[in-house]
């Protein structure tokens, strides 16, 4: 796809040409698609931030070295799927212990929220965030390269083809991944599926992480 | 071959609503299908669900910092570049007489050396006996006794076999 098609891609021939606002312009635009994946990718969401920071500094550092035969977004993603993979194997070689996570051979479970089933009902923003948390969970239970199709497949601009490319397999593969990672969530979501609501008898789990404040 | 159209549409629904008129076909396809609509319940929720997902908490100064760092790379590398030149600069501002007169050095005497090898194959060559010279008819069993095995001396059998 050439640039007059794709205005990402003109974006990125002018970051080539060392245009900061056409930088910040790709930034503000795809830093949320990018957090979204990384966030959900990595087992411990704590440095996902400065995963994704990093993913636009590639995108700064190799910006010459762009062509834009390929999806802007195609190689983007890539970038941080590739950021992610390395992050995860660097973890798995020199794993650290989480002094925030609770861990449940530690006596710090009284500080575990706990359910009040005799409490009135929660609001339904709350009990949306309870539902997000629970497909968060679902998804983060998933293999890595079927979640990430299936993170990929959220982006309505991803085509199956370009889900292939950023995941470097056939197309075919790449189908297979996201119908056995759906029938995995259909199996664990089973209860939500019908509605896709919340259901007051359904089991609780911890809230979702509040909106962080500016560091 | 053509993909049956509840493939095509449950491709569709895997990644965003379907349309009005993609959600007509579906229904004239599962009136004629009844027993397949609690599995497209569950693919339509499954999508709603992914869907409504929330965005993850991002920090609002999240481009701030990306322009800032990318800045500071940038500066970095501009540095980086800046005292790998000054460094070679120095270095040849320092070795360049010694490099130039190894350059001549080079240029003169690599042919001076060549001509004063051809030289000494030459004198070697004219001041050989020519009486001295084996008799080429000393060299006709040359391949026989090159293929004898090496080590020790070989049988009269193994002599026998080679000079066959």
């Amino acid at each position: 796809m050439g640039p007059e098609h794709d205005p990402d891609a003109a974006l990125m021939l002018r970051v080539k040409r060392g245009d900061r606002a056409a930088f910040e312009a790709l930034v503000d635009k795809y830093k949320q698609p990018v957090f979204n994946l990384i966030y959900r990718t990595l087992p411990d969401a704590a440095e996902a931030e400065d995963l994704a920071q990093n993913v636009f500094l590639q995108v700064h550092r190799f910006a010459h070295r762009y062509k834009p035969s390929a999806k802007f977004t195609t190689w983007l993603f890539t970038i941080a799927r590739n950021l992610c993979l390395n992050e995860i194997r660097r973890r798995g070689r020199h794993p650290a212990e989480s002094l925030s996570e609770p861990s449940g051979d530690r006596d710090d479970e009284a500080d575990r929220p706990v359910t009040d089933r005799q409490a009135v009902a929660p609001d339904q923003g709350c009990l949306d965030r309870e539902l997000a948390a629970l497909v968060d969970d679902a998804l983060r239970a998933l293999p890595e390269n079927q979640r990430v199709a299936m993170l990929l497949c959220r982006e309505e601009e991803q085509s199956y083809e370009d889900i292939a490319a950023i995941l470097g397999c056939s197309l075919a593969a790449t189908k297979s991944l996201i119908h056995r990672a759906r029938e995995t969530l259909k199996l664990r979501l089973k209860r939500y599926l019908r509605t896709g609501a919340w259901t007051p008898d359904a089991p609780s789990r911890p809230q979702s992480p509040p909106e962080k404040p500016a560091p | 071959m053509r993909e049956p159209i509840d493939q095509i549409l449950l491709d569709i629904a895997r990644r965003r609503p379907l349309t009005p008129a993609e959600q007509q076909q579906l229904d004239g396809w599962l009136a004629e299908h009844p027993q397949d609509r609690e599995r497209w319940e569950t693919e339509v929720g499954l999508t709603r669900l992914l869907q409504r997902l929330p965005d993850a908490p991002l920090s609002s100064n999240f481009t701030a910092r990306v322009l800032a760092a990318a800045d500071r790379q940038e500066a970095a590398g501009t540095a980086r570049a800046g005292a790998i030149e000054a460094l070679l600069a120095r270095w040849v501002h320092r070795w360049q007489p010694a490099a130039a007169l190894a350059a001549v050095l080079l240029l003169v005497g690599i042919p001076l050396h060549q001509s004063h090898r051809r030289g000494e194959v030459a004198r070697s060559v004219a001041v050989l006996p020519a009486a001295e010279l084996a008799n080429v008819e000393i060299w006709q069993n040359f391949d026989v006794i090159n293929s004898l095995p090496s080590g020790p001396l070989p049988s009269v059998e193994e002599l026998a076999e080679a000079m066959q």
